[in-house]
């Protein structure tokens, strides 16, 4: 199933080498991707992901996301913010990211 | 933004000083007193600012091994292990214990020093892009390019290693930054650490899991240990009676007297656990993350069982097994919070605890004179006591360790778990025993893993290091000899180590103490040999090279479908 993926990184170096590692260490394969950079210091980037088999979970694959420390915010179609569900227990960051000083 | 707090005392701001001064005198501020390392070109301006400093420096003899014992002082502590290499080769070197700080999420910082960022991308003499190298093995990474910055990247990189699920930062350190001036103008700050919120729903919900269930199994990780957590976890266990199991990284967790503590599961672990897991109908999983090698089949892992699952990562919940709760935070709140009452559970007790005493090792049956592995592992871990720490290396000895000492806290048994990386034991028993000067650390090794580190016997000389090496000798690599037996149809293929040397001369060699143990009549006096050592020491010990590692769970296959001898 495919999976439409925003995520604002932080500017920093090595962070799109990072998220892009992780997708596909992960188990997704990349069909597209687009940068746009709507603030100062942050790029967004679009991803449409396709998973490499029926194992890989995208709710699974957000979470991993968002503890890198580049990771300002994820966006999902399901989950327009950071928070998410975790089989009927509402867990949420527990602070506002703070960007990286490099 | 984040709250963040000034470090106390201020860095010294005013005085101008070179970047690697700065590096140096910003590790003292933070309180790091020990390095592991190996000097080199690139690193060079750093080991120039040592010279002088509070900061002791271990010279080991392999970048590999500065890593391995960074990982396994930071295991001791709880705090962050330090280790210092320079660029290209000192980097590469270091990567295997990087990598396996990251599978068992250890606190760790690594300095890397950089060709100058000029040369950067230019296959520049010793460059290599350790930034990218290691990207898939570290929480995070961080060059740093401004020698104002030091000071805060420096601490950003030991704060992010700690906090949360802890493990491996690398700070790559080019070498004009290093020799640049570096005035920073403000003190480092240190970001407030907390913990998502948990919630009074959440516990609420797994407690009702708990009161319904009438096999329920506590199966508690490496998590446990790592948060600091062993007392809250202990607690729970004493509050419900919860038959537990343990993984590899959690042995230590449970006291290991505790009634309905049942071991370790999974591969190689008790066949008391693995029943008891295999039948549950509820599982609660705190700090695990249902690793294969606990697991065995997925699909086959406690059946029936509905699943709790507990972890500081929200991103190891439901990675690979659904949770019908999970929770997220910190365990030591949780455990301490979940409170699921009386748990009515007589029966199911009773049958681990007839299933615990039915399936219980046996050492007096061992054939033969020959040393018997599994009753000196068992014999050596109880005379050396709760002072007990063991520092495996990996192989057959390595699950011989697990099956067969006592722990009686989780910091005693340092293993690579995750990684599996041979050569670990040696460089983590220097780790251990500098951090933890008073206990007994015995390294135990074999034959195959020593040899992948053995120059840091040196190491173990040159700083006096107490470290006891137990040395398992089957002229083999076991495991893969015991796999190729079964699975194989014994085909044995590059296992025989027929040519290995003399160990005990290798390490008098070296000016190490060292003995041979031929026979089981010599392990008694073996065992308080080295013990007694003040010094390193090795004992060589010679076993059968056709014993095997029972019970086992062959690979692929259901934790239900046991092997034994």
């Amino acid at each position: 199933m495919r999976l439409d993926l925003t995520v604002d990184l932080f500017d920093t170096e090595g962070a799109l080498l990072r998220l892009v590692g992780l997708v596909e260490r992960r188990g997704f394969v990349i069909n597209a991707m687009h940068k746009a950079q709507p603030a100062e210091g942050i790029s967004r980037i679009q991803l449409q992901l396709d998973p490499r088999d029926s194992g890989r979970r995208a709710d699974v694959l957000t979470r991993q996301i968002e503890r890198l420390f580049d990771v300002s915010k994820v966006h999902t179609p399901d989950t327009p913010d950071t928070t998410y569900q975790i089989a009927g227990t509402q867990t949420a960051g527990w602070s506002e990211p703070c960007p990286p000083r490099h | 933004m984040t709250a963040e707090t000034a470090l106390a005392p201020p860095a010294q701001t005013q005085t101008p000083t070179s970047g690697a001064h700065m590096v140096v005198r910003t590790l003292e501020e933070i309180g790091v007193t020990r390095i592991f390392g190996y000097p080199g070109g690139a690193i060079m301006p750093v080991y120039d600012a040592l010279v002088g400093s509070s900061l002791e420096h271990i010279l080991v003899r392999h970048e590999q091994a500065a890593s391995f014992a960074a990982d396994a002082e930071a295991r001791i502590t709880g705090k962050a292990g330090v280790c210092l290499a320079t660029s290209g080769p000192g980097a590469t070197n270091l990567m295997t214990g990087i990598a396996n700080a990251y599978l068992d999420s250890v606190p760790m910082v690594i300095l890397t020093g950089q060709v100058p960022a000029a040369l950067m991308g230019t296959d520049a003499f010793q460059e290599v892009d350790v930034i990218g190298m290691t990207m898939p093995v570290v929480k995070h990474s961080i060059v740093i390019r401004d020698p104002d910055q030091i000071p805060q990247l420096l601490q950003d990189a030991f704060h992010i290693a700690e906090e949360g699920r802890p493990g491996p930062v690398l700070v790559d350190l080019p070498k004009n930054v290093l020799q640049a001036e570096a005035s920073p103008s403000l003190p480092p700050t240190r970001p407030e650490t907390g913990s998502p919120p948990v919630s009074d729903d959440a516990l609420g919900a797994a407690a009702a899991l708990i009161r319904q269930s009438r096999k329920p199994v506590l199966y508690i990780g490496g998590g446990v240990a790592l948060s600091r957590s062993v007392d809250a976890v202990r607690d729970f266990m004493t509050r419900t009676g919860i038959p537990t199991v343990a993984t590899l990284k959690a042995l230590g967790c449970a006291h290991p007297e505790a009634p309905y503590f049942l071991g370790m599961l999974g591969m190689h672990g008790s066949r008391a656990a693995n029943e008891a897991v295999q039948d549950s109908d509820l599982l609660i999983c705190c700090g695990a993350r249902f690793d294969d090698r606990a697991t065995g089949k997925l699909d086959e892992f406690a059946p029936n069982a509905r699943i709790i699952h507990i972890d500081r990562d929200a991103a190891e919940i439901g990675k690979l097994r659904r949770a019908d709760v999970g929770i997220a935070g910190s365990l030591r709140e949780i455990m301490g919070r979940l409170d699921p009452g009386y748990v009515e559970i007589d029966d199911w007790r009773q049958i681990c605890a007839d299933n615990k005493e039915r399936t219980a090792f046996r050492y007096e049956d061992a054939p033969g004179n020959g040393v018997f592995a599994p009753a000196l592992l068992r014999q050596l871990s109880e005379a050396a006591g709760d002072d007990f720490i063991a520092a495996c290396d990996v192989g057959q000895h390595q699950m011989w360790v697990a099956q067969h000492c006592r722990f009686s806290r989780p910091e005693a048994h340092l293993t690579s778990a995750g990684l599996g990386a041979m050569g670990y034991g040696l460089p983590a028993g220097i780790g251990a025993a500098l951090a933890a000067p008073d206990a007994q650390v015995i390294t135990v090794s074999g034959d195959g893993s020593i040899m992948m580190n053995i120059q840091e016997l040196a190491t173990a000389r040159r700083y006096s290091i107490p470290v006891k090496i137990l040395l398992l000798d089957n002229a083999s690599l076991g495991l893969v000899r015991q796999w190729q037996e079964y699975f194989f149809q014994e085909n044995y293929s590059e296992i025989d180590l027929y040519d290995n040397p003399d160990f005990a001369e290798v390490a008098r060699s070296f000016g190490i103490e060292a003995f041979t143990v031929h026979s089981r009549e010599e392990v008694p006096g073996a065992i308080e040999r080295l013990l007694a050592a003040k010094g390193p020491i090795l004992a060589h010990v010679l076993i059968d090279p056709r014993e095997n590692v029972w019970p086992l769970v062959p690979p692929g296959k259901s934790n239900a479908e046991m092997m034994e001898h």
